[in-house]
């Protein structure tokens, strides 16, 4: 490491004086589009201001719902809410607490923090960034007005079949919620997409891996377990629209379902879910105490492990929120044990923050108090999870209000209070004013102590028998107190959110240019002097702390004197670097402010919410617009290289990646593994319902021809073929596009042709996906299929005309080749569906 | 800090992709056995699947303070503490799936 002296006399990549139009030519470049144009904007710092308060008015909103709850239950038999909207409220205040605010706050934090905290100028997919915040914002406003209409969804925020089903829920209220939140997890993983990429590869040079700060690496496991995560509950969502839309007898036991296979396919999502919003929150704890105890964190490799640790951890959960559903003992056991190994590595954080606070001196801040506060809350949440791991004691408590207040003790707490506390914290950095201490402070102690008496009696009128979810209670149970207490907390929490507003309206001015600044002395990039387009110059990072290490980083940077302290192409544009040592590779031009991914957003929504209310036409014209404006969305982000550029230090960068140097191709690997998890739940789905219903598998069903099968297979290996010589054909020495064109388009039709045959076998044989379970998966396999072939069209076309029009050749590749990426995709997904669908009933078993 | 290469990541996660892999062994090979053959052979099953586990994390624990990760205290250090968790939880699960009565519900 090079101390601040040797520093001195080294030469920085950049000699001042700089050129003197070179910071107006940035500013330009980078500038916010003024009026209600803003609409338009894509920058990280606009939208991360927008998605957070979105995140906010939501949280508020739910907020709200609680509080009604708690007024109906304040005393026994109140006739306050009917039993119909207290179910519809309870539904709402769980899914969108859980949808609506916790996964897109942390979300937008990252979206906000991560490209100044990583010395970069933006998010490296700015308008998908923005599409997947309209998207939400849409949606979710009208997911939460279907309120108002007496259509919100009732059956619990987990949603289980057969509550769910047709039968007991015909109203459209559940369908809102399986299209709106399928569609709001779209919007999520977009975004977890963007965050993985841009904290892989944006990172400024010299922040290799080992130097990242901890914010950076619980957002890049954040993502990465949306990525492995949400696919199951997408997958579940679907198969329940399916059976209420078409009767596909997924989850009704009676026809060859289970309703079990929702609760697996929700909680393999669900738990990792708890952990998804956990770890963000803890990372701005990590970043919090540091700076507050003014000493580095003790223990960044131990955080490190616990954070990957629980990361894959959490997936080996699910089953304990199913320990009342009759499953064997020793699944029982295993998952019982397996919960309880989830809690070292959350004990090594939890060690690590006192250590540090230990070693330092914490400044008792609204900050430093509200992680106070997370520390003891959540502390005492995982305890009574520990308690619920247990089996026995599970049985006992199962579906009382003592697991109610388990996890709002775990969510409160280990989400909201830090969410609190990096308000207070950030503010500085984003805003012309801090927030107010004192009220800050006040804030705090209504919202800590109004939550501990809020939720505290709630384990007690669980252990004495009061079961969650119900609209009211008779008097003479011993529940009274308990319940008005909690009233009486959860007014408090609200005054306490009350006093956070205030301070919000007196104080928060939001700015890209003119904030605050460090006030905190802290130590992280973050607090480098902004603009819009983040700091002036990309510095070199050679420590965890840089700004503590080099007191001179900051006046240097802001000089202009490290790397890219312009722009050498004229248009917006950040370093990307290699994956782990954050070498500088190549400068990518990202794109500006449009309309066409605002209106996708609206488009996609419109047509997720139409279908809902069987709007069918109209939602396929909506549908057809948001292809169509993606398209013209995607037209002009493939920009032709514009030779090598110089960013400094004698560093020459290209201008253009293709392969896996190209930040759009580890994009593409990520959505196909969004994809292969997807598909790998269908696979447990299929697997799952065979151990539990064999009897409805062939020879009983009706089993396809071997030429159906062999016609399949054939047509997906003319379709590789076409792949392969489409791919060398474009970039033989003397490339003839109209070949690639020619061997493409028949590559995509005998894919096409090869799910139709597929799906033409079972039909022929007399299958039909309304007869049993086993043959609704059977059709599930084609629907699955039909999703990426569709995709893969819509990108082949797209590249085809592109290289018509001459815009795509051999070089110049990155849309051909992330085609080229799916479409090998398709064909792995097509065999192993043969494999599943014709192969595995015939082996007999 | 040097580059490690993909295969380099794969390994330097080996203690966690270890457990997961032992964990859907061990979880989905309860269905299939109690379905189509018998308890016993799950335990052995299970039991067979956590030894293996238990000595692939020891020795690829040991192989990594001299091999790939030898130059690197950060790399080293993660991968060696990632391995000791996971041998911890492939312990605790182990322990339960090979003593607990497979296929049989409770009481």
């Amino acid at each position: 490491m090079t101390s601040t002296a040797e520093r001195e006399t080294a030469e920085l990549p950049n000699p001042l004086p700089r050129p003197r139009d070179e910071l107006r030519r940035l500013q330009a470049v980078w500038a916010i589009p003024e009026g209600w144009r803003i609409l338009s904007a894509v920058n990280n710092s606009v939208i991360g201001y927008f998605y957070i308060g979105a995140a906010f008015l939501f949280f508020v909103l739910a907020g709200v719902l609680a509080l009604l709850m708690r007024v109906q239950l304040a005393v026994p038999g109140n006739l306050f809410l009917d039993q119909e909207s207290y179910n519809q409220i309870f539904t709402m205040h769980g899914t969108v607490m859980m949808f609506l605010f916790a996964v897109p706050a942390v979300e937008a934090m990252g979206v906000l923090l991560l490209p100044q905290m990583l010395g970069a100028r933006d998010l490296p997919f700015p308008r998908l960034g923005a599409f997947a915040f309209w998207a939400y914002l849409v949606g979710g406003l009208v997911f939460f007005s279907t309120l108002f209409f007496d259509m919100a969804p009732s059956g619990g925020w987990f949603m289980y079949p057969p509550l769910t089903g047709s039968r007991f829920s015909p109203g459209t209220g559940a369908d809102f919620w399986l299209l709106g939140i399928g569609f709001i997890e779209i919007s999520a993983i977009a975004g977890a997409i963007e965050i993985i990429v841009g904290v892989l590869r944006t990172r400024a040079p010299g922040m290799s891996l080992d130097k990242m700060p901890i914010f950076a690496w619980t957002m890049l496991i954040f993502a990465v377990m949306i990525v492995f995560a949400f696919p199951a509950v997408i997958l579940a969502t679907m198969m329940l629209e399916l059976e209420r839309a078409f009767d596909w007898p997924f989850f009704i036991p009676d026809r060859g379902g289970d309703a079990l296979l929702w609760q697996h396919l929700f909680w393999f999502f669900g738990h990792p879910e708890v952990y998804i919003i956990f770890l963000p929150a803890a990372g701005m704890v990590s970043m919090i105490v540091p700076t507050m105890a003014a000493t580095p964190l003790v223990g960044y490799r131990l955080i490190v492990v616990a954070l990957i640790a629980t990361g894959f951890f959490s997936f080996g959960l699910w089953v304990h929120h199913m320990f009342t559903t009759g499953i064997p003992a020793m699944s029982l056991g295993f998952f019982s044990a397996a919960s309880m190994a989830v809690s070292v590595p959350s004990g090594i954080q939890v060690f690590s923050w006192i250590a540090t606070m230990a070693a330092g001196r914490l400044r008792i801040t609204a900050a430093s108090l509200f992680v106070l506060g997370f520390l003891f809350i959540f502390t005492l949440g995982g305890l009574t999870g520990v308690m619920v791991a247990m089996v026995p004691f599970d049985w006992q408590a199962h579906d009382t209000y003592f697991v109610v207040a388990h996890f709002h003790y775990v969510l409160v707490g280990g989400m909201v209070f830090p969410l609190f506390a990096a308000f207070y914290y950030w503010a500085p950095a984003f805003s012309r004013r801090a927030l107010s201490e004192r009220l800050g402070k006040i804030a705090f102690v209504l919202m800590f102590v109004g939550f501990n008496i809020a939720f505290f009696p709630m384990h007690i009128a669980g252990l004495i028998g009061m079961p969650r979810r119900v609209y009211t209670y008779p008097a003479g149970l011993g529940w009274e107190t308990p319940n008005l207490a909690s009233t009486i907390g959860a007014f408090m929490i609200a005054a306490g959110v009350l006093v956070f507003l205030l301070d919000l309206i007196r104080h928060l001015r939001p700015t890209v240019g003119a904030s605050a600044g460090n006030v905190w002395n802290a130590g992280t990039l973050e607090w480098l002097e902004n603009d819009v387009h983040a700091a002036r110059s990309v510095p070199f990072v050679e420590s965890r702390d840089p700004l503590w290490e080099d007191a001179r980083l900051s006046a240097d940077v802001h000089k202009g004197r490290y790397y890219l302290p312009g722009t050498v192409t004229g248009r917006r544009e950040t370093i990307v670097t290699s994956a782990i040592l954050a070498e500088p590779q190549y400068v990518v031009r990202l794109t500006g402010p449009g309309w066409a991914h605002l209106l996708a957003a609206i488009f996609t929504a419109a047509f997720f919410l139409l279908l809902t209310v069987k709007l069918v036409t109209a939602a396929i014209i909506c549908g057809a617009v948001a292809i169509a404006c993606v398209v013209a969305w995607a037209w002009d982000t493939d920009s032709p290289s514009a030779g090598d550029v110089d960013i400094g230090g004698g560093i020459r960068l290209p201008t253009y990646a293709v392969g896996a140097a190209s930040h759009s191709w580890w994009a593409m690997i990520i959505l196909m593994a969004v994809a292969g998890a997807l598909y790998l739940s269908y696979v447990f789905s299929y697997l799952y319902l065979w151990t539990v219903r064999p009897q409805d598998w062939p020879p009983i069903a009706p089993l396809a021809s071997h030429a159906g099968w062999i016609a399949s297979a054939a047509l997906l290996c003319i379709s590789a073929a076409a792949l392969w010589a489409s791919g060398r054909s474009i970039r033989a020495a003397v490339p003839r596009l109209w070949l690639t064109v020619g061997l493409t388009v028949v590559g995509l039709l005998t894919l096409l042709l090869g799910l139709g045959a597929d799906v033409a076998s079972h039909w022929l044989a007399g299958l039909r996906p309304q007869h049993s379970g086993y043959a609704a998966l059977v059709f599930t396999a084609g629907f699955l299929q039909a999703e990426i072939v569709a995709a893969v069209c819509i990108m082949g076309i797209f590249a085809c005309v592109r290289i018509l029009v001459g815009l795509t050749d051999g070089r110049r590749s990155v849309v051909f080749d992330n085609m080229v990426l799916l479409w090998g995709y398709g064909l792995g997904q097509g065999a192993l569906g043969l494999l599943l669908t014709h192969g595995f009933p015939r082996l007999g078993m | 800090m040097r580059s490690v290469g993909t295969l380099g990541i794969g390994l330097w996660l080996a203690g966690p992709i270890i457990w997961a892999t032992h964990f859907i062994i061990v979880y989905a090979s309860e269905s299939v056995a109690c379905t189509r053959l018998d308890a016993d052979s799950h335990s052995l099953i299970a039991g067979i699947a956590t030894i293996i586990a238990l000595a692939s994390i020891a020795f690829i624990a040991v192989r990594s303070r001299a091999g790939r990760f030898r130059d690197t205290a950060f790399l080293r250090t993660t991968a060696l503490t990632m391995n000791l968790l996971a041998f911890l939880a492939v312990t605790w699960a182990g322990i339960a799936a090979v003593l607990l009565p497979s296929c049989t519900g409770v009481g």
